[in-house]
């Protein structure tokens, strides 16, 4: 593989849990690899734990691009204006952006026309091994 | 931004009804094991960290501000629930952080609503913590300010330019060529958005902005 140096933004994905998966699987490549990735994650871990933020950090952690569940159903649909749907687009395949690509996943499984029953059965297993833990109703 | 409809959601959870609890796992559940599937690719291991998730957001529930976006709280937890799996299974390179004498690694997995284990006094903390907060949400303020008022202009451009660089960390001659503007243009852009962000994120300003 290819070094790198540290990237600074890529690790600030990297602990947030932001990066699309392949990218996260080649950052913790570099960084089993590279004792410079490993310094620079311990360093950037350090500033997060003391509470430092970036820009890039606020503006995901606000997510202040990101898009609603309707204009992502809208933006499926192909029912949205031009310059909207191309930033979509954009957010979606060049961003790519961890949440709204998740959101994008699940509306296409939600799709009528998908078969709706391992969600389902998925669904009630959840359901069923948690419902035990909901907090007790005093009344 | 909570809507009406996700308060009434988490009041009815924090009183016991089932139902609700069964929409909220209806209504999230699929994004979560999305979000989750870009990183695990063992469909059991998928389910596990999403049925950590939601667990572990009833255990915070007595914590969670109902302010906050129901689904960034969830994916946070489902983010601090797949570093602990791979952590678990030796995956996760934080791990070897975390076995160094006085790292604070460890601390990188605290799930929301759980204090932070750095060694610091609580008074410290919740200082230093309420200072950050007031920063970041004047930050996130004007940020939000300017892509309003972009996204009214139908200035797309601008927005993809800010936000890869801001957030994507790419060089202005990346920015340029994905987008067809020059590397001065992105220049400008970038030049323009960090004069406005500190203007409009000094807290002494705030009561003469409008």
């Amino acid at each position: 593989m290819k070094k790198e140096p540290p990237n600074r933004f890529v690790l600030i994905g990297y602990l947030e849990e932001a990066l699309p998966g392949d990218q996260m699987a080649k950052v913790e490549e570099q960084i089993r690899t590279s004792p410079e990735w490993r310094q620079a994650l311990e360093e950037m871990q350090g500033d997060v734990d003391h509470g430092e933020h970036s820009v890039a950090q606020i503006w995901r952690r606000h997510r202040l691009t990101c898009l609603s569940r309707e204009s992502l159903g809208a933006y499926l649909s192909d029912a949205l204006p031009p310059d909207e749907a191309d930033y979509i687009k954009f957010h979606l395949d060049t961003v790519k952006c961890r949440w709204c690509l998740a959101n994008i996943d699940d509306l296409k499984e939600s799709a009528p026309d998908h078969d709706d029953r391992k969600p389902a059965a998925r669904r009630r297993r959840f359901f069923q091994t948690s419902v035990g833990h909901l907090p007790k109703n005093e009344d | 931004m909570a809507s009406d409809s996700t308060t009434w959601l988490i009041q009815q959870i924090r009183s016991g009804n089932p139902d609700a609890w069964e929409r909220l796992i209806d209504a999230y559940e699929g994004r979560l094991a999305a979000f989750v599937r870009a990183r695990l690719s063992d469909p059991h291991a998928v389910e596990d960290v999403v049925q950590e998730t939601l667990l572990g957001f009833l255990r915070s529930l007595p914590h969670y501000d109902d302010s906050r976006n129901l689904e960034s709280y969830l994916f946070t937890i489902a983010a601090h629930k797949i570093r602990d799996h791979l952590r678990r299974n030796g995956r996760h390179p934080l791990a070897l952080l975390a076995d160094r004498e006085g790292s604070s690694g460890a601390s990188s997995t605290t799930a929301p609503g759980e204090p932070p284990d750095d060694g610091r006094g609580a008074s410290s903390l919740f200082a230093s913590a309420e200072r950050m907060k007031g920063e970041e949400d004047r930050l996130a303020i004007a940020i939000k300010l300017l892509l309003d008022e972009w996204r009214q202009a139908g200035d797309f451009r601008r927005i993809k330019c800010i936000e890869l660089l801001l957030v994507c960390g790419w060089g202005n001659r990346e920015v340029a060529t994905k987008l067809g503007l020059s590397e001065q243009q992105v220049a400008n852009y970038k030049f323009q958005v960090i004069e406005r962000l500190a203007r409009r994120s000094k807290p002494s300003e705030e009561g003469t902005k409008k």
